[in-house]
């Protein structure tokens, strides 16, 4: 089975060392541990929402001790109007932010794959479909979205997902099926289609398989806007409902106290500046690794 | 002249599309409508089968839908479910509002963009470029709510130089604006300087210099009219981002626009307004689209061979 390398279409770049091998490796450790952090950071702000007994960290009231400022006894980064621990409700918001960044963009990218790879292998009307599907999906920026969903199902945190997810996905699509118009043309697609591989199969394992670098830093991308866009969305009202914790729900509460203390929206703001700060530049440094033609641009 | 007419048919098809999308979304949650007037549950029946009856409510959806288009195109918006107001009127209530704020917004990032992009490049590796960059770079780290609630915080709360919200007067519109104008200004910065640096050096340049035009018109006239290009399709993509960010920083700043009149209609329920006000904002950035590859492609004739699809 000589021939069999050449019809993989594997990515060519990261074919002696693997792709996971080049992302876990000493050149990249700090980046690595920084994700880590980040990660676990995440995790813990999950686990204490959703293990009962845990709840009282972000949740647990003390009227006596409304407002206390940073560096309180007993609370390090102080308490909000209701006397909750800010620390663990960043912690905790952390979580669900973390949680919505991820889950948009993995819906973002699954949609922009299929829509792209259907536009640009699937003949010429499946790609004017695709050209209108994504063109009035351009219309609705997320905010409008989040308005039109808010009115069909209320607002939620599902309103939020879907909004960001249903709205990120188009210009991914459009770099997909740019992609894909150069990929069909490679010899191991024509080799498989001469063989009689279905489109279906070879989209899966010849062209998402080669589009997996681009969808890694996309990826990254996508949580960083979502992040900001989940905040941006329960700022507005139209996102995730208190008591549920998000960044944006910190923020959105601190302000209405602003004349009276700093700290409920410096700090749910500090820590999302440091967060979309760290993923913008873990985006570039792998856009720099894994997309050395630089197709993905940064939004 | 082909093009345009093609590109602006498309256009309108995206428009229809977009509005069917957004009626059947609205109307598609049962007795959505219904009951952001009425308590379904405590009013009789026979009372909400009226009240359907006679705003059409019974009807398919499609027929629904063609009242609503056609009242659109003839003029008629129909009224605020909460405020008994006609939508038309409440949209000219708050348009001029909204196109204040993005319009001033739009000409502070260009009138501020360009020159400043400009200055940082002939003077590269100055301090004023080194300022200019670092500026940018952070303040496109920090998304505009959060630096929309800073400057509430810090020029209002703490500093009382201005107020924090409301329009009134002309002061009321400048912290909105710069907020809003900060992110697509520091793009623009960024573009404008990487442009017109390339643009330096490129050979038609030096070109002029050997024929001894003096530096100031090489710079000025030949090297800004050929480094415009890139900043002109991102201004084009910047009405986008500038309409969906305005709601956010109306709401903030409580400025009484679209945005604010939008969000308020959808937490009320107030589906008509929501339904118009979106349908306006969507045609707006569809159209801006559509207008920005027709304004490219009289620039650049390439752009008409791909039909403005990159």
């Amino acid at each position: 089975m000589a021939i069999a390398p050449a019809l993989t279409g594997q990515p060519v770049g990261h074919r002696e060392r693997g792709l996971l091998r080049t992302l876990i490796s000493r050149a990249n450790i700090a980046w690595v541990i920084g994700s880590l952090i980040l990660l676990s950071a995440g995790t813990v702000g999950v686990i204490i929402q959703v293990v009962p007994s845990l709840r009282h960290l972000y949740l647990n009231q003390d009227l006596e001790a409304t407002l206390k400022p940073p560096l309180s006894p007993n609370h390090l980064l102080g308490t909000d109007n209701l006397g909750r621990d800010l620390g663990w409700q960043l912690i905790a918001g952390l979580g669900t932010s973390l949680a919505i960044g991820i889950g948009v963009a993995l819906l973002s990218v699954v949609l922009g794959l299929i829509v792209g790879i259907f536009g640009g292998f699937f003949g010429r009307a499946a790609d004017a479909v695709a050209n209108v599907v994504v063109d009035v999906t351009w219309a609705f920026p997320a905010i409008l979205l989040a308005v039109v969903l808010a009115g069909w199902i209320g607002p939620s945190l599902t309103t939020v997902i879907l909004a960001l997810a249903l709205t990120n996905w188009a210009g991914f699509a459009r770099i997909v099926r740019g992609e894909v118009l150069s990929l069909r043309e490679r010899d191991f697609v024509n080799a498989a289609r001469v063989l009689g591989v279905p489109k279906v199969l070879i989209s899966v394992r010849h062209l998402a398989s080669n589009l997996v670098p681009v969808t890694i830093v996309l990826t990254v991308y996508f949580i960083a806007t979502s992040i900001i866009g989940e905040a941006g969305l329960t700022f507005l009202g139209l996102g995730v409902q208190p008591p549920m914790p998000s960044l944006g729900e910190t923020l959105s509460t601190g302000r209405e106290y602003i004349s009276e203390s700093w700290w409920p929206v410096i700090l749910p703001g500090v820590l999302l500046v440091i967060i979309v700060l760290f993923l913008n530049g873990l985006g570039d440094h792998l856009r720099g690794q894994l997309d050395p033609r630089g197709r993905v641009q940064r939004r | 002249m082909r093009f345009a007419l093609t590109r602006l048919g498309y256009a309108i098809i995206v428009i229809f599309l977009v509005s069917v999308v957004t009626f059947a979304a609205l109307h598609a949650s049962p007795g959505s409508v219904i009951s952001s007037v009425l308590n379904v549950t405590t009013t009789p029946h026979s009372v909400v089968v009226a009240y359907e009856r006679s705003h059409g409510l019974l009807d398919p959806l499609p027929v629904q839908y063609w009242h609503f288009i056609s009242g659109v195109l003839t003029g008629n918006l129909g009224t605020s479910l909460v405020s008994n107001l006609p939508v038309a009127q409440i949209v000219r209530n708050s348009i001029w509002y909204t196109a204040l704020l993005a319009g001033s917004a739009f000409l502070l990032t260009f009138g501020l963009g360009i020159p400043l992009g400009v200055l940082a490049a002939v003077t590269e590796g100055s301090w004023f470029d080194r300022v200019i960059r670092t500026v940018a770079s952070f303040v496109l780290a920090i998304p505009n709510f959060v630096l929309a609630i800073a400057a509430v915080l810090i020029l209002a709360v703490h500093l009382h130089v201005l107020p924090a919200g409301g329009a009134g007067s002309f002061s009321d519109l400048i912290m909105p604006a710069v907020v809003l104008a900060a992110e697509p200004w520091s793009l623009t910065v960024r573009v404008m300087r990487t442009s017109f640096l390339e643009h330096m050096s490129a050979d038609f340049t030096r070109t002029l210099r050997a024929r001894g035009v003096p530096e100031w018109r090489v710079q000025w006239l030949h090297v800004l009219r050929n480094a415009a290009g890139p900043v002109i399709s991102l201004g084009i993509l910047q009405i986008r981002n500038l309409l969906a960010y305005t709601l956010l920083i109306e709401v903030i700043f409580t400025w009484p626009g679209l945005g604010t009149q939008l969000v308020n209609s959808v937490l009320q329920r107030d589906y008509n307004v929501t339904l118009v006000l979106t349908l306006l904002l969507a045609t707006v950035i569809v159209l801006a689209a559509a207008l920005g590859d027709i304004l490219l492609s009289l620039v650049d004739p390439r752009v008409r061979v791909n039909g403005g699809n990159p």
